[in-house]
């Protein structure tokens, strides 16, 4: 990645820059037009001339702020801790732990001076089960076909657009039903949205549970206003930065556009070809309002990263002439490999021997990027097996620790549930058989089905067998040795206190059994990183819930593996999207990549033929453009609308990429994608009529 | 020098002493941030418990210095499950420090530039007039510390030295407050004068130096295994099971209730 502050200021820049000259200052420009080293210049005056004052650089995400948290690191500045990045969402939370006692004393909970519990995804996603799975009993959404965490994960959607765009929860069947132009039947839906969201709410009220809708309407309607509050965040900050104001909901352009009068210096950047993260509600209108607020407007339109044959492409999908270009200008700015490979394995080979070819010409390994609207664990793993066999190294998501496939995990929380028969949620064979063999590595999972063949013989274990009690024919098969780790645990297990939380339990199943010599976490780095992680998840889980009456350890323990297996903790609590590894090739999700605020040389496209390039999730319980500021009260969504979103959305993603990318595209296609199957979507289709009507007119001229 | 510490690293009174405690607890915990399995049990039941409502003091009285409504506070501590923390918090109104003045600056961070290294504090309430500069620190001890524990401490001396430096005008001597809300009339104070802050800088400074020369193999493992009873990090050292004394239990507290407070 190029250093931002590497650009030599132009007279727009330099103007940015002086938040004496223009303290209160609205710039605009598409991507890589120089906007956000313009907002390092202005901090890095900031800080060198107002040393005692504090400046807020606001993001949507805390991907787009790496820029300013790289100038931070690496110019160690003293004044760096007069520094604050944040989101409005780590701002709201905060601030309404910090000013707790003023929405206590507005009566809004019934036990308002009670401590506020507040809820995560995941656990509003618990406390929504509790309320829609009886509804689900007695008939509600029965023509849904979601899973019931993505059911819930929809309801819970529904209240965070309330709360985001600022309208009435309770409005919120109304306006779907509006839009709504298909079968009847779905209007009945609506109403059990309406039913669900409203019983959430009231049951959040009663049990001081804060989900994210309920903390930015508490922020909005109490916090914010109250004089207290604001002598304090009139104290805390006296200068913003807000970059990419564009990704984020219209709740926070209200906030910031009522924050105004009060700063010192204020620059907001909108990013004209942004709203990419529209479905989770951001608004790119919204935030172009908030330049009515600013006397001096700046329009970026320099371009400082993409090549003449790229600007020649972004000029051509931009400009309404169907002018065609030249195969050369495509073929400079485009890349296809001459042939086309049969399945996607041997494409994942051709694009790791292209990348070893522009590393060893001279491209630095972090320049390039590969990218797919989706990648799998299997895929990003693959290609970075590849290319550190090349010595070339790679940097992509953390990926996600499941809970269910993660085989450590699965061990303890298996081993848990057979020392908590009270919890009736006994393990099956094969989850016990696996956990045995992991467990105690010399115990290979034929034996150790053997074993459990003796207790179980209707396919669950409820605990294991004493070892005196095994047949003789059996034991003989098994090492004495072996056969006294099994029994050790058996008898550990055996042991373990019902009333012990389960964190401890598994704190002590760790260090008291699994890393003693000769079992399967004896000096093994990872198993240890993963329980530390198990350990958290539960901690995190249990937090909210602990408050509630006869929540003891056991019901704890029990609410956390139930919950686990009905997959609505699908992954473990991991920060927002964190890349990790070594400076190297960046493998990562398209949007990822476009919210990463970054620019590379070589940019590789895999799955071209996917719709998820453009295409929205299915969600028939919620919408995200009907759910928004913008939409026109009364107006119906129909399959155009549809269409049209998709072609607006890929063209929003062409052009974010292209204005990303300082060298080549690399296209990358094979007759069968990832899946096996033959995709022929809208990019798919783009790229190759590029290509073939520039053939067609070079054989015409 | 080693390159080791990152650039743009922050020392702090937490990893500092982290440092002093284990050098291989600072590697693990700071530097490779490995996450894992700490010994829960060997902690005491009433570990988190007891986090908790020294971090609730803390908001409370930080809300207090912010000009929320005390009769507010009084009903949120009364309704608050652990009953010692409406204690505590009565025990704070009724102290010298609740008096309400200017130049109060309530959980308060500043940092400075220690030959060449970044060194931060955060102020549980830092304060001053034309003749005095005041720290304050807010403690939950279930025993009352002993001075010369509390004297010996980085946090005294990170403390102390970030004040003066943040704020070469301030006037001298600094005094630093501990005080615990168990023991509301008991509060330990020490005044800093100029020789001592130069022997506090000395002493820090040498400790930074030190840290940024080692190579990984010299973060080696603490030879006082009660250092190790709480630590996290015991079982990957092979050392479970250790006796601990009430210093170590300290030190893990103040992480703890650092974390919590998200002042690391």
């Amino acid at each position: 990645m190029k250093e931002f502050l590497s650009i030599t200021p132009d007279n727009l820049q330099e103007k940015t820059a002086d938040f004496v000259g223009n303290p209160h200052l609205f710039i605009s420009g598409p991507a890589s037009s120089g906007k956000t080293s313009s907002a390092l210049l202005r901090l890095r005056q900031i800080l060198s001339s107002d040393s005692r004052s504090t400046t807020l650089v606001l993001v949507p995400q805390r991907s787009l702020a790496e820029p300013y948290q790289a100038y931070l690191r690496t110019h160690n500045l003293p004044s760096s801790q007069q520094v604050s990045i944040q989101t409005m969402s780590s701002i709201v939370r905060r601030m309404i732990a910090l000013f707790w006692p003023l929405i206590a004393n507005r009566q809004v909970f019934r036990h308002p001076f009670e401590p506020p519990r507040f809820l995560t995804l995941e656990t509003a996603q618990y406390y929504m089960a509790q309320i829609v799975n009886p509804l689900i009993d007695r008939g509600h959404f029965a023509t849904i076909t979601l899973t019931r965490n993505r059911l819930f994960s929809q309801l819970l959607d529904n209240l965070n657009k309330s709360a985001i765009v600022g309208f009435a929860h309770t409005e919120l069947a109304r306006r779907l039903k509006s839009a709504w132009t298909g079968d009847q039947s779905q209007l009945v839906v609506y109403d059990d949205v309406q039913l669900a969201v409203n019983a959430f709410r009231q049951f959040c009220l009663e049990h001081n549970l804060l989900d994210f809708s309920l903390q930015v309407e508490l922020f909005r309607e109490i916090i914010w206003p109250n004089p207290t509050f604001q002598k304090y965040f009139q104290n805390q900050y006296q200068h913003l930065i807000y970059d990419n104001a564009e990704e984020d909901p219209p709740y926070v352009h209200d906030v910031v556009a009522s924050w105004l009068k009060n700063l010192q210096s204020t620059l907001i950047i909108l990013d004209e070809g942004g709203g990419l993260r529209s479905f989770l509600g951001a608004d790119p209108a919204s935030a172009a309002k908030l330049a009515s607020h600013f006397k001096t407007r700046l329009q970026f339109e320099q371009n400082y990263v993409v090549p003449p044959a790229i600007e020649a492409l972004l000029g051509n999908m931009q400009s309404s002439q169907a002018q065609k270009l030249p195969l050369s200008t495509i073929s400079q700015a485009l890349i296809i490999t001459s042939k086309q490979p049969r399945f996607f394995p041997e494409l994942l080979q051709s694009i790791s021997q292209d990348i070893v070819g522009l590393i060893h010409n001279g491209t630095p390994a972090q320049e390039i990027a590969v990218l797919s609207p989706f990648l799998s664990d299997p895929l990003v793993f693959e290609l970075s097996r590849r290319l550190s066999t090349a010595g070339i190294p790679t940097q992509s998501l953390r990926p996600s620790l499941a809970l269910k496939s993660n085989p450590h995990i699965q061990t303890v929380l298996t081993l848990a549930s057979l020392a908590h028969p009270d919890w009736q949620q006994p393990p099956n064979l094969y989850q016990t058989q696996s956990a045995l063999s992991i467990a105690i590595p010399r115990l290979d999972p034929l034996r150790a089905r053997l074993i459990l063949d003796q207790i179980s013989p209707n396919k669950t274990v409820t605990a294991l067998p004493a070892v005196e009690t095994l047949p003789e024919e059996l034991t003989k098969r098994i090492p004495p040795e072996v056969l006294l780790q099994v029994e050790n645990l058996r008898l550990w297990l055996g042991a373990a206190d019902p009333d012990e939380p389960l964190d401890y339990f598994i704190s002590r199943l760790f260090s008291e059994l699994l890393t003693e010599p000769g079992y399967g976490f004896a000096e093994n780095q990872e198993a240890g990183e993963h329980i530390a992680r198990l350990i958290q998840s539960y901690q995190k889980f249990k937090r909210p819930l602990a408050a509630d009456q006869n929540a003891d350890a056991s019901y704890l323990g029990r609410e956390y593996v139930k919950t686990l297996s009905q997959g609505l903790l699908s992954a473990l609590y991991l920060p927002e999207e964190e890349i990790v590894g070594e400076q190297g090739v960046l493998i990562v999700p398209v949007m990822t990549f476009l919210m990463q605020n970054r620019f590379v040389s070589h940019q590789f496209w895999l799955n071209l033929g996917s719709k998820g390039w453009y295409e929205r999730l299915e969600q028939p319980l919620t919408h995200p453009y009907v759910l928004n500021r913008q939409w026109q009260a009364g107006k119906k969504w129909t399959t155009d609308d549809e269409l049209a979103l998709g072609r607006f959305n890929l063209d929003r993603t062409l052009v974010g990429l292209l204005r990303r990318c300082s060298g080549q595209v690399h296209l990358c296609t094979s007759d069968y994608g990832e899946a096996g199957i033959e995709e022929r979507g809208m990019l798919l289709t783009w790229a190759q009529n590029l290509f073939r009507s520039a053939l067609r007119e070079e054989q015409n001229d | 020098m080693t390159d080791l510490i990152p650039v743009g690293f922050v020392f702090h009174q937490s990893n500092l002493q982290a440092f002093q405690n284990c050098r291989f607890s600072f590697l693990l915990r700071y530097i490779k941030k490995l996450p894992w399995p700490a010994p829960l049990a060997a902690r005491s039941s009433s570990f988190e418990q007891d986090l908790l409502a020294g971090s609730t003091l803390h908001s409370l009285i930080h809300q207090y210095f912010l000009g929320i409504d005390p009769e507010l506070l009084v009903s949120c501590a009364q309704n608050f499950p652990d009953a010692r923390v409406s204690g505590w918090f009565d025990n704070f109104l009724a102290s010298k420090y609740a008096k309400i003045t200017d130049n109060q600056f309530s959980e308060h961070s500043l940092q400075i530039t220690l030959n060449g290294s970044l060194l931060l504090a955060k102020f549980d309430l830092l304060s001053f007039d034309s003749n005095t500069l005041q720290i304050c620190d807010w403690k939950s001890s279930q025993t009352m510390p002993k001075r010369q524990f509390l004297q010996e401490r980085v946090q005294t001396m990170v403390y102390a030295l970030v004040a003066a430096r943040s704020l070469p005008q301030a006037p001298r001597p600094i005094t630093m407050h501990y005080w615990e809300a168990g023991f509301p009339d008991q509060p330990i104070i020490f005044e800093i004068g100029d020789a001592q802050l130069r022997k506090y800088e000395e002493t820090i400074t040498d400790l930074i130096t030190s840290i940024r020369s080692l190579r990984v193999e010299q973060f080696e493992r603490t030879t006082n295994l009660k250092k190790c009873a709480y630590c996290e990090y015991q079982n990957y050292c092979a050392r479970s099971g250790l006796q601990g004394d009430e210093g170590s239990f300290h030190d893990w507290f103040e992480i703890g209730l650092s974390e919590l407070q998200g002042k690391n």
